[in-house]
């Protein structure tokens, strides 16, 4: 492991905290989504695909698997938010009726969070995830 | 293999933004109704072959062509209509030494209270926002307008603050959307030299405005968080300003104004010598124009209040059960384990304890028992300060209070009762010095006898009948008025005897009054009773002059059957009783006996696992003689478009035909309104879009086509247009909305709301008329007549009991029948049965448990058989409903609501389709076709039709945001392909290249 993990560059780490970040992201929106009914498993599936993705990435280095795992927490982040469009509407109408304004402060949390694996993601593929040896 | 961290990182970003498009894209897809509405987009358009002839215009509008010109004049005309309401709703409720008006020499004032910086035009919900826009006009623009000279220190000072009163919107940094800010400064703002600037001028008058602000959604709170009394009471803040103006001695007068929609508790006035309180509600984009008109007596108020202000707002006997005192059932957790939906809409309910006696009804017919000394109605039992109930220590002022600057002296002239009409006249005097309008409120009493406490028949002690208003009477100058009264507003609802409405034996008073309890005064003095008295606790006479009496025999037949249909009408709502469940669980005030009967609690339900079946609302299983689908005509399209249905009734046989033609899709598609629905071309069915709002149709006008892109009026509130006891004002409401809708290329408004004030703090008894249920029947007739007259109809919101804000998605209402025809249904009567209307939407409760869509006693009982209502029930908004009590889409249906509000993603119409064709479920199919039906022949009796005839042809409109979004949907796709390419050759080919050239 620790011959593993002298050859990862800042990329890499960039990667792991993505996936960490993700791994909380999924803990918070399974937890909150059941008891407001906005459980999505496509969201579930989404974060789970990336998160295993980036744990490939431990022992194999691969471009296209950082590709993929920023479509996976895009579409996690966008799909969440597109999924409470009605407490957003909520909430700047000041009323209570599209959905529940008092879940934005969560909603967005949650996807603050996800947004965070999706730039660091993104971040690393620009950046080098190995050292050159 | 070689990495490229180039095209990885492009490849990403590309990716991201792909995937945002994409996911956007579906979105406003799935929004597209709303998205169009609030871009002004219409999705069809028509296109007509062959030679027009005829004159297609079906519903014309006063103003002539629509252009620009006329929208002009219409703009002119709905500004000065709102204006005019408030001139007339407004109630000047205290005038101490005619403070009011100021006199042309006192135009020097300062404005006190941070809501002159932020008044409240309007709370939140849905319909115009023209109050945000630059043709809004505030307190102090108006002021100034009309010569004040305002003490701009003080009302910087108020500006530049960082107080804010919460607007109920949703706040970010306390994550909270309750109202949680009153939004009046400390007293440690008014710093020296604030107070110095009113030391020497500004003093002609201190005008203080004070607010209270719920909303859609939000309930004001009967127990806040700032100082544990009820919201509507005077707050520490607010009384160390009166006391600092008082305590100054500067100035010449203190004018308060009320800028809310609830009732605010006023007793306080004379302690901080108040010299004059005038009631604005919520005065809308341009009534304080004719608030400032009041204030320097260019207007003379002839405004009356539509709602009880007690003395203390928690002794409503409504607030037991109601708003935040709402309870979970005691076996909560089980029943959340037994009901599959999400739990906050089976959570909560409320028993209507109180019966028939909401707002005056319960304070006036207390006090004429306390008078009549009867049925135990001087018990401490509901009273404010637990001694003896006393009228004067527990109301300020009664509804239908109201000054003028004038006098008016009314003498009721005559009663003719020939048949269910009761003719009133009466003769109106301006005996005053100034000249002004005088509203005439006819009452009434009927009988309390033997037979109705026997079978718990309960009689308000007074209740309106109707009422008129004069026209500019100048001093000396009078006017007779006849007004035509409705005997069936006075028969009572039994539903423990008769089960039907009955007239009582005995002897019935028509009575006139300066408001309700003037009213019952004179009743008493007709009765010759001794002890009655003023709402300040002064010695009232009474004037028997002012009543007419006559007796009736009892009769359980004249109004056995429907006046509208001929239907039998009797209980269809014995479920949602609780005591149909347990036995003696709930005890209905009762003027029999009030100390026994008062609510001390709110009422705990423990539900049975009966009970609980219920309120899962899984009602429909498929009937055994239900027919196959393959029994009805599908896709037989014979080119009849829908403007071959116009004019055509509802039972005409071609209506088969035309839906014959629609596909089970097809049909199922418009069961999902977003605002309206989407043009289906193959049937001739053009886009609809519909308005929302009470006060104001929420919509721009179409700038490149009329050369105005402003937004449609927003008037003062409902109860401010219904304070105005005008009924002219209230038909010119209609008329200039329906105007507005023809420009806005509406089909419909959700409007009026019609709730009851049930309690003082309802979140938007601003847009309903009043705790009068009689009050709502009468204000919404000439509303709902004249939009309807414009091709536009009507649609009363919410069907109703949805009297509270607070847990109102999904609560169990319980109540008794009489209460409930006599007061909620009593309060959508008079616009579906009487006025047209040809829409309405549901509440979002539950009667009893059953959620008012699904519940087949009110939509196709009550609302068609009974009242002979034909066109559009709609639910309240179902977005993201699936999982929830509001997904209950096919017993909806089945139960006779037709369309589904703000359904985004059309999941009822994927449920109709999937039950319809997967059970082969033809009884569900008809209920399916009628339906869109019920929809589709209001659509072809509206404006939306002109211009159609059956040589047009309708075309779809791709919005522009749709190619917009597609285009960027093919870039994105382009661009991330290109990197991807990019990326895989480096990534791949690069590796193939070099095994080669090691090869070679």
């Amino acid at each position: 492991m620790s011959s593993i993990m002298a050859k990862k560059a800042a990329g890499f780490y960039l990667i792991v905290i993505a996936a960490a970040a993700a791994v909380i992201s999924l803990i918070r929106f399974c937890t909150w989504a059941p008891a407001h009914n906005a459980m999505d498993a496509t969201i579930v599936l989404a974060l789970v695909a990336a998160i295993v993705m980036n744990l490939i990435m431990v022992v194999k280095d691969e471009d296209i698997l950082v590709v993929f795992s920023v479509v996976c927490y895009a579409y996690a982040l966008f799909r969440h938010l597109t999924n409470q469009v009605g407490s957003f509407v909520d909430a700047f109408q000041g009323i209570n009726m599209f959905g529940d304004a008092t879940q934005v402060g969560t909603i967005v949390s949650i996807a603050v969070v996800m947004a965070a694996s999706a730039v660091l993601a993104i971040a690393a593929g620009f950046m080098r995830r190995e050292k050159e040896v | 293999m070689k990495h490229s961290r180039l095209w990885t990182g492009l490849s990403s970003l590309s990716s991201f933004c792909l995937v945002l498009s994409l996911v956007g894209m579906d979105c406003m897809m799935g929004y597209a109704g709303t998205v169009n509405q609030a871009l002004g987009i219409q999705t069809s358009k028509i296109v007509n072959e062959g030679e027009a002839g005829e004159n297609t215009t079906y519903y014309e509008s006063s103003y002539g062509e629509l252009n620009a010109e006329n929208l002009q004049k219409l703009i002119e005309d709905t500004y000065a209509e709102a204006v005019q309401e408030e001139a007339e709703g407004a109630v000047l409720l205290k005038n101490e030494n005619q403070a009011l008006p100021l006199s042309a020499e006192e135009t020097r004032v300062t404005l006190f209270g941070h809501a002159v910086a932020q008044p409240l035009y309007k709370n939140a919900s849905a319909g115009s926002k023209g109050y945000q826009t630059e043709h809004n006009i505030d307190l102090y623009t108006a002021l100034s307008n009309a010569g004040f000279a305002v003490n701009d220190t003080l009302y910087n000072a108020y500006a530049a603050s960082e107080t804010t009163r919460g607007t109920g919107s949703y706040d970010f940094v306390t994550q909270t959307t309750s109202v949680k800010s009153m939004g009046e400064e400390n007293i440690s703002f008014y710093t020296a030299e604030l107070k110095a600037s009113w030391q020497d001028d500004y003093n002609d008058a201190a005008i203080v405005m004070f607010a209270r602000e719920a909303g859609e959604g939000m309930e004001l709170e009967l127990t806040d968080s700032y100082e544990g009394i009820s919201q509507l009471a005077l707050h520490q803040d607010e009384k160390d300003l009166l006391q600092m103006i008082k305590d100054s001695g500067k100035f010449k007068k203190t004018v308060v104004l009320i800028n809310s929609g609830n009732p605010m508790e006023l007793e306080w006035l004379d302690e901080y010598d108040v010299d004059a309180c005038l009631w604005l509600g919520q005065p809308g984009q341009r009534g304080f124009e004719a608030v400032a008109g009041i204030l320097n007596g260019t207007v003379n108020p002839s405004g009356h209040l539509t709602d009880t202000y007690a003395a203390n707002s928690l002794s409503a006997p409504s607030v037991v059960n109601g708003s935040f005192n709402n309870q979970n059932w005691t076996n909560l957790e089980e029943v959340l384990a037994a009901v599959e939906d999400a739990d906050a809409g089976v959570s909560w309910s409320t028993v209507q304890a109180e019966g028939i006696y909401v707002g005056y009804k319960y304070y006036e017919t207390r006090y004429e028992d306390v008078v009549l000394k009867q049925g135990n109605a001087d018990d401490a039992a509901g009273s404010s300060d637990g001694k003896a109930w006393n009228y004067a220590a527990e109301v300020t002022y009664p509804f239908g209070y109201g000054l003028s600057y004038t006098e008016f002296e009314q003498t009721l002239d005559n009663v003719v009762i020939e048949g269910d009409k009761i003719t009133v006249t009466v003769t109106v005097k301006n005996t005053g010095s100034a000249a002004g309008k005088s509203v005439v409120q006819i009452y009434a009493q009927t009988p309390y006898g033997e037979y109705e406490k026997e079978n718990l028949v309960e009689k308000s002690a007074i209740q309106l009948l109707d009422f008129g208003k004069t026209e500019l009477l100048r001093p000396g100058e009078s006017q007779t008025l006849t007004i035509d009264c409705d005997k069936y507003l006075l028969a009572s609802y039994d539903y423990i005897n008769a089960k039907g409405y009955i007239m009582s034996e005995g002897d019935y008073y028509i009575a006139i009054g300066e408001n309700v309890h003037d009213a019952l005064n004179n009743v008493l003095a007709a009765k010759g009773a001794e002890g009655m008295a003023e709402a300040d606790g002064t010695k009232a006479e009474g004037d028997a002059e002012k009543t007419f009496v006559w007796q009736e025999a009892f009769d359980a037949d004249t109004y056995r059957n429907s006046r509208y249909t001929g239907e039998e009408v009797t209980n269809q709502f014995a479920d949602a009783d609780l005591n149909y469940w347990q036995e003696g669980a709930v005890t209905y005030l009762s003027r029999n006996d009030w100390a026994a009967t008062y609510p001390t609690a709110a009422t705990q339900i423990e539900l049975s696992e009966e009970m609980i079946e219920v309120l899962a609302g899984d009602y429909y299983t498929k009937p055994e003689d239900a027919p196959s689908v393959s029994a009805f005509t599908q896709g037989d399209n014979q080119g009849i478009p829908l403007a071959a249905m116009i004019g055509l009734d509802y039972d005409d046989a071609q209506w088969e035909t035309y839906l014959n033609q629609f596909t089970i899709e097809e049909l199922a598609v418009s069961l999902a309104d977003n605002f309206g629905t989407a043009e289906i071309t193959s049937v001739g069915k053009p886009a609809i879009l519909v308005g929302d709002g009470p006060d104001g149709v929420g919509g721009s006008f179409n700038a490149e086509k009329y050369g105005d892109g402003r937004q449609d009026c927003c008037f003062p509130a409902e109860i401010v247009l219904a304070s105005t006891f005008n009924k002219n004002l209230m038909r010119n409401r209609g008329d200039l909305m329906a105007e507005e809708c023809l420009y806005l290329g509406m089909m419909e408004d959700w409007m009026p709301g019609i709730n009851l004030h049930r309690t003082p703090f309802g979140g938007r008894n601003f847009e309903y008329y009043s705790e009068d249920a009689v009050m709502n029947y009468l204000c919404e007739i000439p509303e709902v007549e004249a939009m309807e007259a414009k091709g536009v109809h009507a649609g009363a919101k919410h069907c109703t009991g949805n009297d509270q804000e607070n847990n109102r998605e999904g609560i169990s209402v319980f109540f008794n029948e009489q209460a409930f025809r006599e007061g909620s249904l009593r309060g959508v009567e008079g616009a579906l049965a009487v006025a047209g209307g040809q829409a309405v939407m549901h509440g979002f409760n539950r009667l009893g448990m059953v959620w008012c869509s699904s519940s087949t006693a009110l939509c196709t009982q009550v609302l068609e058989n009974e009242w002979g209502f034909v066109g559009q029930q709609e639910t309240d908004a179902v977005a993201n409903a699936v999982g929830t009590y509001k997904g209950h889409f096919i017993p909806a249906v089945a139960a006779g609501t037709d369309t589904f509000c703000l359904d985004f993603s059309g999941d009822s119409s994927r449920a109709l389709v999937q039950a319809v064709t997967g059970n082969d479920d033809g009884y569900l199919l008809g209920a399916l076709r009628k339906s869109i039906h019920d929809y589709l022949y209001i659509a072809a009796n509206s404006n939306i039709m002109n211009g159609y005839s059956v040589n047009s042809r309708v075309v779809s409109i791709t919005p522009w945001w749709q190619p917009l979004m597609y285009g960027l949907i093919a870039a994105f796709a382009v661009l991330d392909v290109l990197c991807l390419a990019m990326l895989l050759r480096k990534r791949f080919g690069k590796k193939e290249k070099i095994n080669v050239e090691g090869q070679e």
